[in-house]
């Protein structure tokens, strides 16, 4: 028998940087899939965003970026993870540059959505990358 | 022989009989086919409209509009370091801007010096760093303080601005400048972490509005700018309402400690955003006009026009533009400049191609000005003023908006604001606007070029040269921070600071005056606003990292 899967998704947005519609919508989205969504809000740090998925026991981690300080932020939440051996996927999104993505999934982000991505695929490919069937 | 190529299958009759699908305007108003005198039946000309010039300033507020003066071309601007945007703001200046635009970055709008924990990777990405007097020395290096300046940043840069002034003995009364004490709109444009708006935010904004009326009479201390809702999905009629009805909460503050309307009115103005729909654009902001001239004149008493002509910078709106197929958005921002100008804005921010995709290159920018230039002098839509008036589409949408915009004000004088604000309800409503805008265009209800319509492969997608910090200035920034502060005379510092915290607790001061000459002292931006805090009642830091250093 299989049973399907929910999938809990952790979102926030780490560092000084507020702007937020973007990661609200993609939250609202996801909720109306039928995905738990525990949104975070805005100025996390990325001790705060690993304790809080730990704690929830989330399925995926997205970071929404607008303010170019991605490569640093990703980087730090990603030790972070691999300090606490938190194996679940992180995902970025935002104004992230294309040239961006390559070197931020070499460091193991797992994927990255550039602004002005239906956020239809956006919310496909987190139910795919949480296991959730479709 | 020839071969014969594969027959073109295209719906021929479907794309020869094309026709737009959003029969709105961009915020929702269902439009008629066409509008006829039946529209703009009771309008009267001189109660409603009256000249350019005339109450209620329908028309726009000077009597000549652009042929007695354009506008300001003012960019927003800001990165890396004070010294390499004083070099930026050179550039802008010598390809035409006659005003400048200094945004602060993430750490300076949330009022935490560039040493902070939270500042790290942050410093001169989005916006100039800027901390103290010596960073405002350095960024106006060899530029003339008489140029009309905006500073997009933390109450600390115009006092500055103001030390710098005194130093060169150029008095006040010639200062332009336009400052952001507006600290309701900081956390819906989501900077000022943890602002007290009911307490010292309203304080600070009602002590600014008051002395610098007085004290820098050519000033703008307060330039309300929602650009928070705006880009996060609110309709025209939203961000004109939300704005106005907080310049309602700074005057009755201002007022009660002391202000007189005449004097402190004329020293407000308003930084919105203008979007891609020409005619709601330009409509909304000759509305504005109406509500506003209306609004100070019933509701205040106001009789001088400086308070009861709306004046508004404009930024052409960064939320219409996509990354796909960037150049598209040159097209974007020249239709949002000619909206502004339709609707008689006073000065004017137009974005970079590249905006969805990064902070403006040289190059970019310099289309963005070229963007203004072209408009003012090749289209000939400066000559004449309010060359829309008398349009029935124009006047009926401008009587529906008027309508729109006074229902939500007038629903927020029975509610809280600030307390909406706080709890975030205001802004969640607009999301939700995002959100339903969101689902149309991915729905195709709402036609995006490039992006759900007219699209082109991904991998012939041209990126934008990118624009790149100056990390090695940032570098040096930062290190100059610190050597600033172990370098400047503490005690003196310390001292400054303990007379604010003795003015600010004085909760029926002016305390903006200590906090002059706090920041003469080359007290920091952080270390200002959290004596401010503490006065208050809370933790020094908004971010509870670091601790009152004195």
């Amino acid at each position: 028998m299989s049973t399907k899967k929910k999938g809990r998704v952790l979102l926030a947005k780490v560092g000084l940087d507020g702007h937020d519609r973007g990661v609200k919508v993609v939250a609202s989205w996801l909720r109306d899939a039928g995905m738990e969504v525990i949104f975070l809000g805005r100025h996390l740090t990325p001790e705060q965003v690993v304790k809080s998925a730990i704690e929830e026991d989330v399925d995926a981690i997205g970071l929404s970026f607008l303010s170019a300080d991605h490569k640093i932020l990703l980087r730090k939440t990603l030790e972070e993870m691999k300090k606490h051996n938190l194996k679940v996927p992180l995902i970025a999104g935002g104004v992230i540059p294309k040239v961006d993505i390559p070197p931020l999934k070499e460091i193991g982000v797992a994927e990255v959505f550039g602004a002005g991505t239906r956020v239809e695929e956006i919310v496909e490919a987190i139910k795919s990358l949480c296991g959730v069937e479709r | 022989m020839e071969k014969t190529k594969k027959k073109l299958t295209i719906p021929v009759e479907e794309t020869f009989f094309a026709k737009p699908t959003w029969l709105k305007t961009w915020s929702g108003i269902p439009l008629k086919k066409v509008y006829t005198p039946d529209d703009v039946k009771g309008i009267d000309y001189a109660r409603d409209l009256g000249d350019p010039g005339q109450f209620p300033y329908v028309r726009g507020i000077f009597p000549d509009m652009y042929r007695g003066r354009l506008w300001s071309v003012r960019q927003v601007s800001g990165h890396s370091s004070p010294r390499v945007t004083n070099e930026w703001l050179r550039y802008l200046v010598s390809e035409g801007a006659n005003s400048i635009n200094v945004i602060g970055d993430q750490p300076n709008l949330n009022g935490v010096d560039p040493d902070h924990p939270m500042a790290e990777g942050a410093v001169g990405l989005m916006g100039c760093p800027g901390c103290s007097l010596r960073d405002m020395e350095i960024l106006m290096d060899g530029l003339p303080l008489q140029l009309s300046i905006t500073l997009s940043t933390h109450l600390l840069q115009p006092l500055a601005y103001l030390a710098l002034c005194e130093r060169e003995e150029l008095p006040w009364t010639q200062v332009r400048g336009t400052f952001f004490y507006n600290m309701l709109t900081a956390p819906l444009t989501r900077y000022l972490h943890t602002c007290d708006l009911h307490g010292y935010g309203m304080r600070i904004a009602a002590d600014a509005l008051n002395w610098y009326s007085t004290n820098v009479p050519r000033a703008i201390p307060i330039c309300i700018g929602p650009e928070g809702i705006r880009e996060s999905g609110a309709t025209a009629a939203q961000e004109i309402a939300f704005s106005f009805a907080a310049a309602k909460l700074y005057l009755n503050e201002a007022l009660k400690r002391g202000g007189e309307i005449d004097v402190i009115a004329p020293h407000i103005a308003f930084t919105h955003r203008c979007g891609v729909d020409i005619f709601e654009e330009a409509a909304k902001f000759r509305a504005a006009r109406r509500v506003w001239a209306k609004m100070l004149g019933d509701d205040y008493g106001a009789q001088s026009p400086l308070s009861l002509t709306y004046k508004v910078h404009v930024v052409t709106k960064g939320s219409d533009l996509v990354p796909q197929q960037a150049e598209c958005n040159i097209v974007r921002i020249a239709y949002q400049a000619l909206a502004a100008i339709l609707g008689g804005v006073q000065s004017m921010h137009t974005c970079s191609f590249d905006e969805p995709i990064c902070l403006p290159t040289d190059e970019s920018v310099r289309m963005a000005l070229r963007t203004q230039q072209i408009l003012a002098y090749e289209t000939g839509v400066t000559t004449v003023a309010d060359p829309l008036g008398g349009s029935y589409y124009v006047e009926h949408l401008t009587n529906t908006l008027e309508e729109e915009i006074t229902k939500i004000i007038r629903e927020w004088d029975e509610k809280d604001m600030i307390e909406a604000i706080n709890n975030e309800e205001l802004m969640n409503t607009v999301l939700h606007q995002a959100y339903q805008f969101q689902r149309e265009v991915e729905a195709g209800e709402r036609i995006v070029v490039g992006l759900n319509k007219f699209t082109i492969p991904e991998e012939e997608e041209r990126e934008a040269r990118l624009f790149q910090v100056d990390e090695a200035a940032v570098e040096e920034y930062i290190a100059d921070v610190k050597e600033l502060k172990r370098a400047r005379d503490n005690r003196r510092v310390k001292e400054a600071l303990e007379n604010l915290r003795r003015c600010v607790d004085d909760r029926d001061m002016n305390c903006i005056p200590a906090a002059y000459e706090a920041v003469k002292a080359y007290a920091t931006g952080a270390e200002i606003q959290g004596v401010i805090r503490m006065s208050y009642g809370y933790p020094y830091d908004p971010f509870d990292m670091v601790d009152y250093p004195f």
